[in-house]
């Protein structure tokens, strides 16, 4: 009944349009954490990945009117323009290095210090083979397997037909499936 | 779903939950309010009229404009102006002449660069009374008989001190 209660995006874009700031705050919850992990999968750093969720908002406080509700979700909107920055920031500078303090974090809960070692070398293999990646595949597989959105969603992010979004995961997914197994024989070794 | 398909999603699984953990600073949520509130706040009343000049009417009044428009709307106000008069001398005694309300205004004419109007930070208007000759500097029409007799103005002046713009005041019922 509560959901029921919940005001749609479009309704809440429209009430920040008018100068509503619990509305913004309520457009900002909702979506600031997928905004923030797509970002952070895309450049593989937290100080980059928190500045381009910082201008994603921004720009839907300055320029409210670019999000036309007509074209799609509001989710769609600000992960294609984080999409949009990261990709830019890219151009300017290299791939930032990975933070170490986020490739080992939260490993806690695993029983042993071994455990933890290993759980976090594998982890990292995998962030490290995904940030590898070309862009346009690392996209596809962030959008579609780590954040299991819809084909459609994910060709509305990237701008692309819904084909080439098929097509460029099955190669994204088959070049990481490569980079992994590359990484076995180590981890393979470490173990013994 | 294929092997492969399953051993990747498999391997998706820590990353995933790692993933899951990951939020953006506490801090960006206060810097983009505060962002929110300077860009939804109240517009004071002379940036509101730089904003209907620049923006809303899709040009800047030159000096020149300016003159034209004063103009204009002085031979339109003048036949109403002298009926006016003739209305206000017809009144009966103990009429009371409308007060605050009652004056009449012409735009404001940019004084040097307009640029440094938008410039501007704050801006105070100042009533201030002028020889009645300077309105012929801003192509106004100056009456002979009233040009020993001071008009009064508002200036528009900027943060330093230094006047922006002007704009001519007088009362309603009174003849320029």
């Amino acid at each position: 009944m509560s959901a029921l209660a919940q005001p749609t995006d479009a309704e809440l874009h429209h009430r920040l349009m008018a100068g509503d700031e619990a509305a913004f705050t309520q457009v900002y919850r909702r979506h600031k954490d997928v905004v923030y992990r797509f970002a952070l999968m895309l450049c593989g750093a937290s100080g980059l990945a928190a500045d381009a969720t910082q201008e994603t908002f921004l720009l839907l406080i300055r320029e409210p009117a670019r999000f036309d509700p007509a074209r799609g979700g509001l989710s769609a909107f600000l992960l294609g323009v984080v999409r949009n920055l990261v990709r830019r920031g890219r151009d300017d500078q290299a791939v930032a290095a990975p933070d170490e303090d986020d490739a080992t974090a939260d490993c806690s809960h695993d029983p042993t210090p071994l455990a933890t070692l290993l759980a976090g070398e594998t982890l990292n293999s995998l962030h490290q083979a995904i940030l590898s990646l070309p862009f346009a595949y690392r996209e596809a597989l962030v959008l579609c397997d780590l954040q299991e959105l819809p084909y459609l969603d994910a060709a509305n992010v990237i701008g692309c037909p819904i084909g080439t979004v098929r097509s460029r995961l099955n190669r994204a997914r088959a070049r990481l499936a490569e980079l992994l197994a590359e990484h076995a024989p180590l981890r393979l070794e470490t173990t013994l | 779903m294929t092997p492969d398909e399953k051993a990747l999603h498999a391997a998706y699984a820590p990353l995933r939950q790692d993933l899951a953990t990951a939020v953006p600073p506490a801090g960006l949520e206060e810097g983009l309010l505060a962002a929110f509130r300077q860009q939804h706040a109240p517009v004071s009343r002379w940036q509101r009229l730089l904003q209907w000049l620049r923006q809303d009417r899709g040009l800047y009044l030159s000096l020149g404009g300016s003159c034209v428009a004063a103009l204009a709307a002085l031979m339109w106000l003048r036949p109403m102006l002298w009926n006016e008069t003739q209305a206000l001398q017809a009144a009966p005694a103990g009429t009371l002449a409308p007060a605050a309300s009652t004056e009449l205004t012409t735009a404001f004419f940019p004084l040097g660069d307009p640029a440094r109007i938008e410039a501007a930070q704050h801006a105070r208007m100042v009533r201030v009374s002028m020889p009645r000759a300077s309105l012929a500097a801003y192509g106004l029409p100056v009456n002979p008989e009233l040009a020993d007799e001071a008009i009064e103005a508002d200036l528009l002046v900027g943060d330093d001190g230094a006047p922006l713009a002007l704009r001519f005041v007088r009362g309603k019922y009174q003849l320029i």
